[in-house]
């Protein structure tokens, strides 16, 4: 039997894929994740520290402590690539407008390996 | 309410210790930033290595005060509080708000538990002041733990307001150093002790804010004795 660890499914240079539900252009970001963390925010290696760290801007008016949702993203592909979701990032999620089965925080979600997220239009106080 | 984006000028500060001062800001030009009480807004700070530095702190003030009070602690190493220790009146900091689901719409019918530890204090103190300005005769509990007794912040009003209101109770905790390990309670063996292994009573609703892993391990310990997940709300900064 062929066990498939984490590592199988991981990325030397994993790449998040950044698109725009408002239309923006979408944006690509590459990054190593021995790096991490690539800025103040966030998980070390998160969505929201990758994309802090490569001057692609998302929203995170808690600071990236998961004390918000405004750094919401829908995964579109790559959800395996991304870390667990624990207990403090459901309850936050929770209370997301626009919430999906595919939702993270950017602030929690760790990147293991190739994604690609939507930043939905609108985001409220919570 | 969508969040606003805005300038806050500070009107005035209230030194608590060295390292705790409370900064009280009007917001500018009119505009108004209508919260609930108990959450928070989101400081963008002209300092680190890709400014702006995003800050986000409770606020301790009731939304029909005034001024929106924040309560800052100097972190050691910390630049975002570094700076807003060099403030003075006058000064103006671009914010965002408000944002948070620390809040309370309507009071729980049962006994209400806020958990504080430092600064934690801050949206605690705002929503309980709510919460008893509502009337009810449920029981309302405020723990709040911090190093000494000058870190108890609103330690003159909450415990006024325990004196006032005969259903409320307020308990600090002093966490300082020089107690021995084990010799007084701290929230992490209080909290456990009075409301899981102390009774069978499971709907007690919970709030709590503080800094650090404390509050992940008493949500856990909430949760796992049987409390309600939506009834054990909580802060971590």
């Amino acid at each position: 039997m062929v066990q498939v660890t984490a590592s199988d499914t991981t990325s030397p240079m994993p790449k998040i894929r950044v698109t725009y539900e408002s239309g923006e252009p979408e944006r690509t970001v590459e990054f190593s994740p021995t790096e991490a963390p690539f800025s103040h925010d966030g998980q070390p290696g998160s969505i929201l520290d990758v994309l802090l760290g490569h001057k692609v801007h998302l929203e995170h008016a808690c600071g990236g402590k998961c004390a918000c949702t405004t750094c919401h993203v829908i995964v579109k592909e790559g959800e395996e690539n991304l870390s667990e979701m624990r207990d403090d990032e459901m309850d936050r999620l929770d209370t997301a407008p626009g919430l999906t089965m595919h939702s993270r925080l950017g602030c929690q979600a760790v990147v293991k390996g190739d994604v690609t997220i939507v930043i939905p239009k609108f985001h409220a106080n919570s | 309410m969508p969040a606003e984006r805005c300038q806050g000028v500070l009107e005035r500060l209230h030194e608590w210790t060295p390292r705790t001062r409370s900064l009280f800001l009007r917001i500018a030009d009119g505009a108004r930033m209508p919260f609930r009480p108990g959450q928070f807004i989101s400081l963008e700070l002209p300092v680190g290595e890709r400014p702006p530095l995003v800050r986000p702190y409770s606020i301790a003030s009731d939304p029909d005060d005034p001024l929106v009070e924040l309560c800052v602690d100097l972190v050691p190493g910390g630049i975002g509080s570094a700076y807003l220790f060099t403030l003075g009146a006058g000064d103006r900091l671009p914010l965002k708000g408000p944002f948070g689901s620390l809040t309370v719409d309507t009071p729980p019918a049962a006994e209400s538990v806020f958990v504080a530890g430092g600064t934690g204090i801050a949206p605690i103190r705002a929503i309980v002041r709510r919460v008893l300005a509502g009337g009810g005769d449920h029981p309302v509990h405020v723990l709040h733990s911090a190093a000494s007794e000058e870190d108890l912040l609103f330690r003159d009003e909450l415990a006024a307001l325990a004196r006032a209101h005969s259903r409320c109770a307020w308990e600090p905790i002093l966490e300082g150093a020089g107690a021995a390990p084990g010799e007084h309670p701290t929230l992490e063996t209080l909290v456990p002790d009075r409301y899981v292994q102390g009774d069978t009573d499971r709907t007690r609703h919970f709030w709590i804010c503080a800094v650090g892993d404390v509050v992940r391990r008493l949500r856990e310990a909430l949760r796992a004795a049987g409390y309600e997940r939506r009834a054990v709300r909580y802060e971590q900064w």
